[in-house]
This record gives C-alpha cells, structure tokens and sequence, in this order.
C-alpha cells in the first residue's frame, strides 16, 4: 500500500495529511493516535472511503476502481474498528462470519473451524454466539480481531485494538500479527498507548505519530 | 435608543443582503428537485442491481429471508384484524344497500372498483409503513451513526447488497402478499357477515364468481404490480432516509416523521400512477 498527497479529515484538527506512507508486504508500521477518531480517519483514508489525495493498494489507485472491485479488494483486508464492529441483532459468530460469507463461496464448516481455530488463539472458549451486547468487552475485543485476522486478509488494520481489552491479549495478538507477516502480509496498528510505540519487543518496520494535522515518522527500526 | 443593525440581524429580522422570499422559495424548489433526481436514479440503480442475474449473494439472501419474515409473515395477525374490520364495515355494507336498492347485481362491480382497486393496497401499504417502514430507518439510521454501515465498507461490503437490496425486494414482496391476504379476508369475512346476517342468499361460489366476473386483465395486474412498486419504493425511502441521518443524538428520530410522511405520499402517488395505466 503506498499513498501520495493523502489527506483526510482529521477531528479537531481538521484537514490533517500523510505524505509517502508506503506500506510493503510483511510488514508491520506502529502508528501513534492519541484520539480514535484520527486514527479511525486515517484507516478510512487509506481504505479509499474517505479522505483526498491517491492511495494505491496492490499497486492500483481505489480511485481507478469500479465499486465492485474496489469492494472485492476491501474483502482481502482485515480491520479493527474503534467503534462500530457489530450489528447489534446479529450474533457475535454472524458477524464474524459475515465478511467470508459474503465474499467466498466457503463451506459454514471451514469458515467455522478457521474462526474457532483463530478464536481459541486468542483464549476464547470458542466462537460466541451470543448477541454482541451480551457479551463482554473484552471478548468483544478479542472477537474483533479474530475477524480482522479470519481468511488470510492481505492487509490488517488494528484500530487500538488492545486498549479495550486484557493484557492477555496482548502475546495472541503478535503472534497474529507475526503470522500474517510471514505469509507477505502486512499490519498497520494504531495505537494510543506511547509504550506500545516504544516497546523494542514489537518489530515494526516504521513508527509514526499523528502531530497535529500531520502523520510523522519517527524512525525505521528494523 | 435604537439598537444596532446586527442585533436586528441576529434576532432574526431581514438581512439586507441575505435572499429574498422568492430566492428562498426557488433554493428549496431547486433542492427538492435535486434531491428528488437523487432519489430516482438511486432507487433505479438498487432496483437494476437487484434484478441483475447473479448478483445476490447468499448474505443478501439471508438477509431477504429475515425481513421477509419480519416484514410479511409478523404482519400477517395485522392484516388480518384490519381486513375483518374493513370486510365486516365495507363489504356488509355495500351488500347491504345494494339489497335495499334492489342493485344486487352490481355488488362485484362495487367491490372491484373499492375494494380490489383501491383501498386493499393502500391500508396493506399503510400498515407496512407504520410497522416496518419506521423500523427499517430507525434501524439503518442507528447503524450509519454507530458506525455499523463504515464498518460494512471496510469489509468490502457494499450496503446497498448487504442494505438495500435485500430489505426493498422483500417489503415488495411482503406487501404484495399481504395485499393477497387482506383482500381474501376482507371480502370472505363481509361475506360471511352478509350471509349470516341474511342480506344474502347466494353460495360463495357464486359470490367469487360475481367478483371474479368482473375484473378484467388490468385488474389482475393492479393487484400485483400496485403493491409491489409500492412496497418497494417504501423499503427504499426507509434505507435512503436512515443512510442520510444527521449523526446525532436526534438524528434518527427526526428523520422518522418525514419517513411516514414521504411513504405515504409515494404509496398515494403510486396508486393513482397505476390506478390510471390498468
């Protein structure tokens, strides 16, 4: 993913841009977002729903795309969202599934054992059925991101994905992160926690925070 | 003392160079319009999506299946209880006077000009509208606020598939079935009324026959295409509306009265349209 002259509608800050943000395959880059509403700007930017300037993902610019296929190129993208991640009169397992089911032709079996694979991972008992107001946050959190992980997406976008959840979480979540890494993924993870951004044990490739209507890079490190 | 011209301005007087009544009356004849245009080709875009082969997914068909449930069958008890009371109102009183005028003949006519033509639709329609139209946009509303229609694009799922699609083919639906369903119970319960009460004699073969006789083709096709151009275009203004909210607090509950408003508008609007074709 690569963008040039991006800007996006930033809260507060208004206009806010993020020059050259190239992301490659197997990579992860550690964004710095005090607020969710910025970072939730920026993912929407570079998914092409908003925001000005090109982004280009797989080499193809979303402007260039007809509906149908920049939807079909969303489909290989998993994403964390700081708010709105469920249909409430849906079950938690629906909703999890709603993305493979709509994009793939995959036998309920096989999206339901790769679910409860990915869930177990990430130390639920299995995948909830319950309607997502029944369930906790913290297995709301964990169930985000087993979808943002289910199907082997080509991007992942982590909206701070564990500030909502346990510390637990937190080993499951690099070991998916690694594993999509491995197999030419890659991971942009937005985070408002400063000792994320800082934490050596994490190997992401760049490291930017938002200051003020601007993304800046703070340093490539691996 | 006289007050300075801006407070003028601020406590609502004229402005000098704001616009003038006719240029506020053209903006919003100008905006109405505008949005109207929208609103068609909108509603023509889903309605050629939705016929095009191949196009529903097996989330959409799930989703039909669930509002046809919710939209249909729920409503059947509904429908039910208005078409005993408009069969035990209309049709007992149009045999009624039609026995005291010694017009027994006309019955069918007066049933298929009224009844058939004009007010089994449009009541179906009403009740679709008071128990699913507003459903529909308090639910789509409460999704585009809470983020829920953002979070569908991220997965590169295109709410007029997942959204409109689904929900406008199966109020169509849904309403041409319930028109079905009023219009038997309405004309069997008067029926059976008129029978009971001895205002009439014939069988009820007879009584099918005298209504039966006198609908031609046109009629026939008014009773499916009515309610299904109809059902449509109210799933349609529920979605368009609750896609449009202002994301606030009120945001949903002010765009329901003009949900209400404008769907029944289109159901008159579209009865007329049709009553005139066939």
């Amino acid at each position: 993913m690569e963008t040039s002259g991006l800007s996006f509608a930033a809260p507060r800050v208004g206009l806010a841009v993020a020059d050259d943000l190239r992301v490659q395959a197997g990579e992860l880059h550690l964004v710095f977002s005090p607020t969710t509403g910025q970072s939730a700007a920026v993912a929407d930017a570079l998914l092409g729903l908003a925001g000005g300037g090109e982004v280009r993902f797989l080499g193809v610019a979303w402007a260039d795309l007809g509906p149908d296929e920049a939807c079909r190129l969303r489909g290989s993208i998993g994403r964390v969202m700081s708010r709105g991640n469920w249909l409430e009169n849906r079950s938690v397992m629906e909703n999890l599934l709603l993305p493979l089911r709509h994009h793939t032709v995959l036998a309920e079996e096989i999206m339901r054992q790769w679910a409860s694979e990915l869930a177990l991972g990430f130390g639920l008992p299995g995948i909830p059925t319950l309607l997502p107001h029944q369930c906790s946050e913290s297995d709301l959190g964990r169930a985000a991101c087993v979808r943002a992980f289910l199907g082997r997406p080509q991007l992942v976008i982590l909206e701070h994905p564990i500030e909502s959840t346990e510390a637990r979480t937190f080993a499951p979540l690099i070991d998916a992160v690694q594993q999509v890494r491995h197999r030419h993924g890659a991971v942009i993870w937005f985070t408002s926690n400063r000792s994320l951004l800082e934490e050596r044990g994490i190997s992401a490739n760049r490291r930017y925070r938002i200051a003020g209507s601007r993304l800046l890079q703070l340093g490539a490190t691996a | 003392m006289k007050p300075p011209a801006h407070r003028l301005t601020a406590a609502g007087g004229p402005a000098a160079d704001g616009p003038g009544l006719l240029g506020r009356f053209g903006q919003r004849l100008i905006d109405a319009t505008s949005a109207t245009l929208l609103f068609s080709g909108d509603l023509s875009a889903t309605l050629a999506r939705g016929l095009g082969p191949g196009n529903w997914r097996r989330t959409m068909r799930v989703e039909f299946e669930r509002f046809f449930y919710l939209t249909g069958v729920r409503a059947i008890p509904a429908v039910i209880v208005t078409a005993l009371l408009v069969g035990l109102g209309l049709v007992l009183q149009i045999m009624y006077w039609s026995k005291l005028t010694g017009q027994e003949g006309v019955v069918g006519d007066f049933l298929v000009l009224v009844l058939i033509r004009e007010i089994s639709p449009v009541v179906t329609a009403l009740i679709v509208i008071g128990r699913s139209g507003s459903v529909m946009l308090d639910e789509v509303g409460h999704l585009k606020v809470g983020g829920q229609i953002r979070m569908l694009e991220s997965c590169g799922i295109d709410p007029t598939d997942h959204i409109a699609i689904p929900r406008c083919f199966a109020t169509a639906l849904a309403l041409f079935a319930l028109t079905m369903i009023f219009l038997h119970t309405a004309l069997w319960s008067g029926y059976l009324a008129a029978l009971l009460a001895s205002l009439t004699t014939i069988s009820p073969v007879e009584f099918a026959d005298a209504v039966l006789s006198k609908m031609g083709l046109g009629d026939h096709l008014l009773l499916v295409v009515k309610p299904i151009i109809t059902g449509f275009i109210i799933g349609y203004i529920a979605i368009w509306l609750g896609l449009r909210v202002d994301p606030s607090a009120l945001g949903v509950r002010r765009a329901l009265p003009s949900g209400f408003l404008y769907s029944l508008l289109a159901t008159l609007l579209v009865g007329i349209a049709v009553s005139a074709v066939l």
